[in-house]
């Protein structure tokens, strides 16, 4: 039987309705724009204000970038070390916070240090020479490693999994489990929405990878796609002194290539992740226990 | 509204996420806060060339004449014996780059028999990745960087490159590089990188719609007062007579680039001195706020666009090559050729031209020049005690260095065309000019050292040559031949290093572009300009110009017309 709605409750209902809406747009617009101007033609770009409906839709854009080698070399770069690197965060993650719910012997300072990089940083330099003595520079591991576990997203986890009741690790001991079974039977499964929300935030974060991509990787044909992207977006923004006048001459030589070819390679650096939003979509919104335990 | 009650646990879930989302501030779309309108990538046409870049064809043309016999040239060298391992980083605006191991490279390795490692790092984030690599003692044989910073003179005096001083004489190319250049790479008298040659003459100019005064009867303007006339007329009176009230008179874009600048005494450079005999910054001196007078006047008349000061410089480019712009700024030398005839195609009365300079307050008549080179390589000073590697490194330096005549840059040159690829592998000619192969940067073993030509003089590099499209060709010569007859001035201060400048410099010079951007759109009153020097002055900008004036001092060195 539905509750019966008063009049201000639908006037408050319009007003969030249109709220969200307008929001929407905001953040759907510059997106559209984007892939209206990759369909077009320079030409037509060239001449219009704000184009928003292409006259004739045409391909070349794309066309162009898939014919380049490098962008989908670094698409299946990007998509590799997303890949790898989410299982790889996720099983660490996941089974570091695990311990750290157990009665471990030094629990606290294992916590203790995981903290302290929360709000220390080696800072760059010294990371890399950790990444170079470990024999990692040039290697996609150097992608995945360093930051492999968030200790942010590790202490949520273990928070998630703290909250998840002792009775059913108790009732697991009495069936005779042990630790690795309890994690894999009983936590993990429980844990899904905690892993498809840990999981997309480290994908999300592993699909950007841009700056250790170049600290790390000498070799172009290794670059991620976002550094290829930037390569194809460059901010070309001349500054008005002296010292940047030669910067301003030498870049003119270089032609760019047209807007709709850079409107394509955002459209195809960014889609792929998006894709990725609605699958984790129902792990979001599940129950956690269902049912697992009778108060 | 909710209807049914949810399992507390999930809505735990849901705070969680909603927490961890505030913190990370969860990336909506990968890398798409960069998606900036104007991309620009670089075609991979050698900066000694002009950027023949017509838009990258993907279509590999063979020419029916491509001869595959190697011309097997001696490189001008003693026979080298050992091979030797070179390995070099350096910061880059082209792209694709050159694959590390494609056929130039292997080109290399056979001509000075050696094992060149060669890696680019995109300009972007050279800076970022180049004081990480020195830091981590992982520093190649040779160092490319964009220009002479901070970094540069600070590394040097750290002692981590190879002073070149003794080094120099032996090589022709290195030798008939001038004193004003090498000045800009000393350090304490030390010499410690080569310079990669630019013109000084050929940098960014004002150029003019020549059509666009046709059809509105004027002429070229010789002073402020007719420029602002004429930038005025160029918005009010339909200069392109197509009944529409759609130009504006002068291009503008943020942070005053490039202004109005009309020869060194307005310009931004170090010209104009102080009451103390000083030489001061041009942003701070009568001659600039002469400029900001003459931009605030456009800009009150609708001759500038409304928005310019949130204008990307790229897009106030666009305009003017779209046709909506009379007056902009654009250099003859090292062009894209696209953009022109982009520009020539939908507008085909386009004429061009470059405004000649103002005669200033002391006589004098010229645009500020660049520095006079662009980029450098500087050696790893871990190779002082290997002579052998040092002289390869320079030997293989001078060889891409060593001018060839325009004239002479064709397949009937054994070193032109073995830099290139060889014809129809990394170039192919077309009416007598050869042009680069999109695509084609690996066969290329000019491609993987960044290193160009040294011209004699700015005007040997005749860039007007090297065009095939009539418009742009006509527009750079007419260019050349104006700069022909005009002086530059070369600031001195490219040839100092003032630890204070590079410290503190281009936050001052923030400062004052934000109130001179004010001071345009009418924020601040021009009257104010004198307290916006005393503030400048005081943040430290008078310990620069003390430093500054110091250096020139003791080393000799004076402003000069060339």
């Amino acid at each position: 039987m539905p509750i019966k709605r008063t009049l201000s409750d639908r006037i408050a209902d319009g007003i969030n309705l249109f709220l969200l809406l307008l929001l929407a747009f905001v953040m759907i617009f510059p997106f559209y724009y984007i892939i209206a101007v990759s369909f077009s033609s320079y030409e037509e770009y060239v001449n219009t204000e704000l184009l928003l409906f292409p006259k004739t839709w045409v391909l070349d854009a794309y066309r162009f970038i898939f014919d380049s080698k490098e962008f989908i070399r670094s698409i299946g770069v990007t998509v590799y070390i997303t890949i790898v690197g989410s299982v790889v965060s996720l099983l660490l993650t996941s089974t570091m916070a695990f311990a750290l719910t157990r009665r471990l012997w030094g629990q606290r300072f294992y916590l203790f240090l995981v903290l302290f990089t929360f709000i220390f940083g080696a800072g760059m330099i010294p990371t890399y020479l950790i990444v170079k003595a470990t024999g990692l520079i040039d290697s996609y591991w150097s992608l995945i490693i360093p930051d492999a576990i968030g200790s942010f997203n590790l202490i949520v986890m273990r928070q998630f999994f703290l909250s998840i009741p002792e009775e059913l690790n108790e009732a697991a001991v009495i069936d005779g489990a042990n630790d690795l079974q309890i994690f894999t039977r009983i936590i993990l499964p429980l844990s899904k929405p905690a892993l498809a929300a840990f999981g997309l935030f480290y994908a999300v974060s592993q699909w950007n990878t841009y700056f250790t991509a170049i600290l790390y990787l000498n070799d172009p044909a290794k670059w991620t796609v976002q550094v290829i992207l930037r390569q194809i977006v460059i901010l070309d923004d001349a500054t008005n002194t002296l010292a940047s006048a030669a910067r301003d001459a030498a870049q003119s030589a270089h032609l760019p290539p047209p807007e709709t070819i850079g409107m394509a390679a955002i459209i195809l650096a960014t889609v792929p992740i998006l894709i990725v939003y609605p699958f984790l979509q129902k792990h979001f919104a599940k129950g956690v226990m269902l049912g697992s335990v009778k108060g | 509204m909710k209807t049914k009650m949810k399992a507390p646990s999930t809505k735990k879930l849901v705070t969680l996420i909603a927490a961890v989302c505030l913190v990370t501030g969860i990336a909506g779309c990968g890398g798409s806060n960069d998606n900036n309108k104007e991309s620009n990538t670089a075609n991979t046409t050698p900066t000694t060339d002009s950027g023949n870049g017509n838009a990258p064809a993907t279509t590999d043309n063979q020419p029916a004449n491509a001869t595959n016999n190697k011309t097997d040239n001696q490189a001008a060298a003693d026979p080298v014996t050992k091979k030797l391992d070179i390995s070099a980083i350096q910061g880059t605006w082209a792209s694709p780059l050159p694959d590390p191991n494609g056929n130039g490279a292997k080109m290399i390795d056979e001509k000075f028999n050696i094992d060149l490692k060669s890696q680019f790092v995109p300009y972007d984030e050279y800076a970022n990745k180049l004081p990480v690599v020195m830091a981590a003692g992982d520093l190649p044989d040779m160092i490319g960087m964009e220009g002479v910073d901070a970094n540069f003179v600070k590394w040097a005096r750290q002692g981590a490159f190879l002073p070149l001083n003794d080094y120099i004489d032996k090589y022709e190319a290195l030798k008939s590089i001038p004193k004003n250049v090498w000045d800009a790479v000393t350090v304490d008298g030390k010499i410690y990188g080569i310079p990669n040659y630019f013109p000084a003459k050929y940098g960014k100019k004002p150029i003019i719609r020549k059509d666009w005064l046709d059809n509105l009867g004027l002429s070229m303007p010789t002073n402020y007062d007719e420029f602002e006339k004429v930038a005025i007329a160029f918005t009010k009176d339909d200069p392109d007579k197509n009944g529409k009230k759609d130009t504006l008179g002068l291009g503008l874009a943020k942070g005053i680039v490039y202004g109005s600048w009309m020869g060194a005494e307005w310009d931004s450079g170090w010209y104009n001195k102080n009451d103390k005999g000083q030489l001061i910054p041009g942003n701070i001196s009568d001659g600039f706020k002469k400029q900001v007078t003459v931009l605030h006047d456009l800009y009150q008349a609708g001759a500038v666009s409304k928005d310019w000061a949130v204008t990307k410089s790229s897009d106030a480019r666009k305009d003017f090559f779209a046709g909506k712009t009379g007056i902009f700024y654009e250099q003859p030398y090292d062009i894209s050729e696209t953009r022109f005839k982009q520009l020539k195609e939908a507008n085909p009365a386009a004429e061009l031209a470059v405004i000649p300079p103002f005669v200033q307050d002391d006589g004098q008549q010229g645009f500020s020049g660049l520095p006079g080179y662009y980029e450098l390589h500087s050696l790893n000073a871990k190779l002082k005690d290997d002579p052998d590697k040092i002289n390869r490194i320079l030997e293989m330096i001078n060889y891409f260095m060593t001018f060839i005549p325009v004239d002479q840059r064709n397949d009937q040159n054994a070193d032109f065309d073995w830099q290139n690829g060889g014809v129809g592998k990394g170039y192919n000619m077309e009416n007598g000019v050869a042009i680069n192969i999109d695509g084609a940067a690996s066969e290329m073993p000019t491609m993987y050292l960044g290193l160009r030509y040294w011209a004699p003089t700015d005007e040997d590099t005749q860039p007007a040559m090297v065009l095939q499209d009539p418009f742009t060709k006509g527009f750079v010569q007419s260019a050349v031949d104006l700069l022909k007859s005009t002086k530059t001035y070369l600031d001195p201060v490219n040839r100092i290093h003032s630890d204070l400048l590079f410290a503190n410099g281009s936050e001052l010079d923030q400062t004052i572009a934000d109130h001179q951007t004010r001071m345009i759109v009418g924020q601040e009153p021009i009257s104010d300009w004198d307290k916006m020097v005393k503030e400048y002055l005081s943040k430290g900008g008078q310990a620069i110009i003390d430093q500054v004036n110091q250096q020139l001092d003791e080393s000799g060195i004076v402003g000069e017309w060339k």
